[in-house]
């Protein structure tokens, strides 16, 4: 019998996590003959261990016209195999205590699954049924197509969901990043099953994925189901070239999604951000911190917490290869939606032109240093985390020399970073709310389009 | 700590999920201070992070007719100055030390946490203790904190189709209890708090012998209760807290409301009155809610969403109450789909199990799941911290969590078609439709 923490353990040298230099766990990685990448993160702390499939195949990867192809093949995977009906997949999982979901992003698609370390050779088996035997049926095709048509109406109906969908559009353009990676509803009624049998075929092959498997669980174990379950799969990727860069914004639009029963208004101010591992990307993020990143934060100071306008306003970075958005989000009642804007570009001048104290540098970088140690805290952070190094080709020191790169960003380089990517002169401003009572503030910050809340 | 024991790699499947864990303990050391304070702490050293949860036995329950949203209100304010920690310096003082908090507030209970790197234990013990002894409640900042709850109000409830319908479920199926009222307050009482309101909340409620303190991570037992006595032990205990009256009168038929907005396809809501948490039937409840909600093999799931395309998603849940509470289904009716037709399903669904049962395996399947997420809880100091002062404000001994998996275990198809009978019949249901504005689009 053995004492152990409750706690899945995390390697982390010195005595603070402020000051601490955060060290991944060692991964046991090996290849399978057929290009099958395999890392295994042991962590005996619990009997329990976490599963993530991830394969280039997100929603970049749909061919033009046809959005939505690669969250609908994904969501297929667990529609149905030769020997299993999706009911039959969903009970045999859930039998044994576990979980296991689809998923479908911009770049990436896959699987992420939580199970007892007692059903380890059966998660595996499971997962490749799904990925190997998938029969992609006309019936079940239908039924996954209406729904997904029924999601997508039902995103509508979200003020802050419709707003936030808006932005990305506004900001990003004709990107393949525009739109949600769900699909749009018109795309997604073309589809046809050729389509998705093809897209399985050029994206769900062995050499265009990572399992990483982390918790309670042995490499010898892994290896010897791997083999058995993943040995003999095989096919080749083709992929279509990834996007090399987003779009300029230039100049200033606004926009208002016309919503008549509003009480509240919703606000999105943004435009381009960084690529990831991009330089600036410390220094934004201590920047961005002290703007909007946190309760203490200038804009929550301001807006929430001196004049009661809202009950959360943040300023939010993504970040993927070909490059970035930088925007804020926020709501407020209809009738001081101009207020909040001003602020909002106020502090933002604020962060730009006038040196912050050293004393507020270090705190939005002790912030961010001390909280950094929680992202790698369960197996799923760090299946996550390592997935993300073999999709994005990045390495270990990614992630260990963060804080490190943090404690070093100077005032001079945080007001830097904030000229170039804070909103101030050149932006996108998404709104939705009730035109008549908000168009006559806004028209001041560009011009003025309205359209429909419901498109 | 937990002690755990290998077990045969098949034995989970045959035996249920509980057996991977039977003997899950965890060394928790509790500790009452001398004016009634109970601390709970839990040693744990793989990483140099805290996690520190304050729970006080106070939420919406707690309030009247003219001072709904009050425990809400008020934990806005415990984050708006005390006497050494003035306005905003709460979180400047914790985040410029590399620590996160964040709050909330339900029908029964207000629980606050803090995590943080472990040179910071002693400032968060200065922090609760400042703000549990001496709120400033300033009247600019109760003024204030009005604007960002209205906000709050605005974007969860009146602007969002679901949020509308919860507060009116309950508001309907709630006549004479104070679970009726929303958690956020009615708007009218949010915009007209004061400092008044607030002094005798914090007279009332928030003493040390009506709260419970977790701290779980890298902690010395021995010096975390020697701070624990120097910042909190000196702290007056209050009066108990007044009585809740528990009384809602028995329904006496189905109750059905209909509610028009700007929307893009129908909703049903449907809540049930059930027992509260020392109800015998409260484990057979978790097994029905898995069985009918949970998860793609669920019943509801399985029928209304995949069989018959007749919703979008649905869900089901229920809060463990200190009084007798509700459970509660959502169903999000697929768009062109009439609402009729799928709360029709919906009944059969219902019905099938009251008649019929669950079968062995489904039953199996739910023990297992059930069991799993229990212990799913303890992954993080933030998740153990938070389930040990749960169970201790509950139930005023953090030890009925091992309960659980026993209480689940024991549940059998039997006890599953009787509180199916008991509870789910429309005479004991309130029914809530969202139809759109001006018909579907």
């Amino acid at each position: 019998m053995k004492r152990v923490m409750i706690i899945v353990s995390m390697a982390v040298l010195l005595s603070s996590a402020v000051t601490a230099k955060i060290t991944l766990p060692t991964s046991n990685e090996f290849k399978l003959d057929n290009g099958l990448t395999v890392s295994v993160i042991e962590r005996p702390q619990l009997p329990l261990f976490s599963l993530q499939l991830t394969f280039r195949a997100g929603s970049t990867f749909d061919p033009a016209g046809k959005e939505g192809l690669a969250s609908l093949a994904s969501d297929m995977l667990m529609r149905g195999t030769a020997t299993r009906s999706d009911k039959q997949i969903a009970d045999q999982i859930a039998f044994g205590g576990g979980t296991m979901t689809n998923t479908c992003g911009f770049v990436a698609a896959g699987f992420n699954g939580e199970f007892l370390t007692t059903q380890g050779e059966q998660a595996i088996e499971i997962l490749a049924d799904l990925v190997r035997n998938s029969t992609f049926a006309t019936e079940e095709l239908e039924k996954t197509r209406t729904r997904t048509l029924g999601f997508l109406q039902s995103r509508r109906e979200n003020p802050g969901t419709v707003a936030n969908d808006a932005i990305w559009e506004a900001i990003l353009g004709d990107s393949r990043y525009a739109h949600f990676s769900g699909g749009l509803s018109h795309s997604v009624q073309a589809l046809t099953r050729d389509d998705i049998v093809q897209f399985a075929q050029n994206h769900y092959t062995p050499d265009n994925c990572i399992l990483v498997v982390c918790g309670d669980i042995t490499t010898a174990s892994v290896r010897e189901w791997v083999t058995k379950y993943f040995g003999d799969w095989t096919g080749r990727a083709v992929l279509a070239p990834e996007e090399t860069s987003f779009p300029t914004v230039t100049g200033r639009e606004v926009v208002i999604y016309d919503k008549q029963d509003a009480t509240q208004t919703q606000i999105r101010i943004g435009g381009n951000g960084i690529p990831l591992n991009h330089p600036d990307y410390p220094a934004l993020e201590v920047a961005r911190t002290v703007y909007g990143g946190t309760f203490a934060s200038r804009l929550m100071d301001e807006i929430r917490v001196n004049r009661g306008l809202t009950y959360g306003v943040s300023c939010r970075a993504s970040r993927f290869k070909p490059g970035g958005l930088l925007y804020v989000t926020t709501f407020t009642k209809n009738a001081t939606v101009a207020e909040v804007i001003d602020i909002i570009f106020s502090e933002a001048v604020r962060i730009q032109e006038e040196p912050m104290p050293d004393s507020e540098l270090a705190d939005g970088a002790n912030y961010q240093c001390g909280t950094y140690p929680l992202d790698f805290e369960t197996n799923d952070a760090l299946a996550s985390v390592f997935a993300n190094m073999w999709l994005n080709n990045l390495d270990k020191s990614f992630y260990e020399d963060f804080q490190e790169r943090l404690r070093a960003v100077t005032v001079p380089q945080a007001m830097a970073a904030a000229r170039s990517y804070f909103p101030r002169d050149i932006y996108k401003l998404v709104l939705v709310g009730k035109a008549d009572e908000i168009k006559s503030q806004v028209e001041k910050y560009g011009p003025v389009t309205v359209r429909p809340f419901t498109q | 700590m937990l002690k755990r024991i290998i077990v045969a790699l098949a034995a989970a499947l045959v035996l249920g999920a509980g057996s991977a864990w039977a003997d899950f303990q965890l060394d928790v050391r509790e500790f009452r201070l001398d004016n009634g304070l109970t601390i709970l702490m839990l040693e744990n050293h793989t990483a140099p992070v805290i996690t520190y949860y304050t729970f006080y036995k106070v939420g919406s329950r707690n309030e009247r007719r003219d001072n709904s949203g009050v425990s809400h209100f008020f934990e806005h304010m415990m984050f708006n100055g005390a006497e050494k920690y003035g306005p905003k310096m709460f979180d400047q003082a914790l985040e410029s030390k590399g620590g996160q908090n964040n709050a909330y507030t339900s029908m029964n209970v207000t629980a606050y946490y803090e995590d943080f790197p472990v040179e910071a234990l002693e400032l968060v013990f200065d922090l609760e203790s400042d703000r549990m002894a001496n709120l400033a409640l300033e009247e600019e900042k109760v003024k204030s904190e009005a604007g960002v709850i209205s906000e709050e109000r605005l974007v969860g409830v009146d602007n969002d189709n679901e949020g509308i319908m919860y507060e009116e479920l309950f508001a309907t199926a709630f006549i004479a209890h104070s679970y009726g009222a929303p958690v956020l307050g009615w708007m009218e009482s949010i915009r007209n708090f004061n400092r008044a309101d607030c002094v005798e909340y914090f007279k009332t409620y928030y003493a040390p012998n009506n709260a419970v303190v977790a701290i779980v991570g890298d902690i010395d037992t021995q010096k975390t209760l020697k701070l624990a006595k120097q910042y909190l032990g000196g702290l007056p205990p209050g009066p108990p807290p007044p009585r809740v009256p528990r009384y809602e009168p028995e329904q006496r038929g189905a109750k059905r409301v209909f509610i028009e907005r700007q929307a893009e396809h129908e909703h049903i809501m449907r809540g049930y009155h059930i027992g509260d948490k020392d109800s015998p039937d409260l484990f057979t409840l978790e097994v029905i809610q898995f069985i009918l909600t949970t998860g793609e093999s669920s019943r509801m799931h399985q029928s209304l969403v995949n069989d018959l395309q007749l919703a979008l998603y649905q869900y089901g849940g229920f809060e463990w109450g200190l009084d007798p509470s509700l459970f509660y289904y959502y169903v999000a009716v697929a768009p062109g789909v009439d609402y009729e037709a799928t709360e029709r399903a919906f009944d059969s669904v219902l019905n099938e199990l009251t008649d019929n049962g669950p079968t062995p395996d489904e039953l199996q399947k739910a023990k297992n799941s059930l069991t799993a997420n229990f212990y799913k809880n303890y992954k993080t100091n933030n998740g153990t911290a938070h389930e040990l002062a749960r169970y201790q404000t509950l139930y005023g001994d953090w030890k009925a969590m091992y309960n659980f998996v026993p209480g689940v275990e024991a549940v059998t198809a039997g006890h599953v078609k009787e509180v199916m009978e008991r509870y789910f019949k429309s005479k004991n249901s309130t029914t809530v439709i969202l139809v759109p504005e001006g018909g579907q689009s």
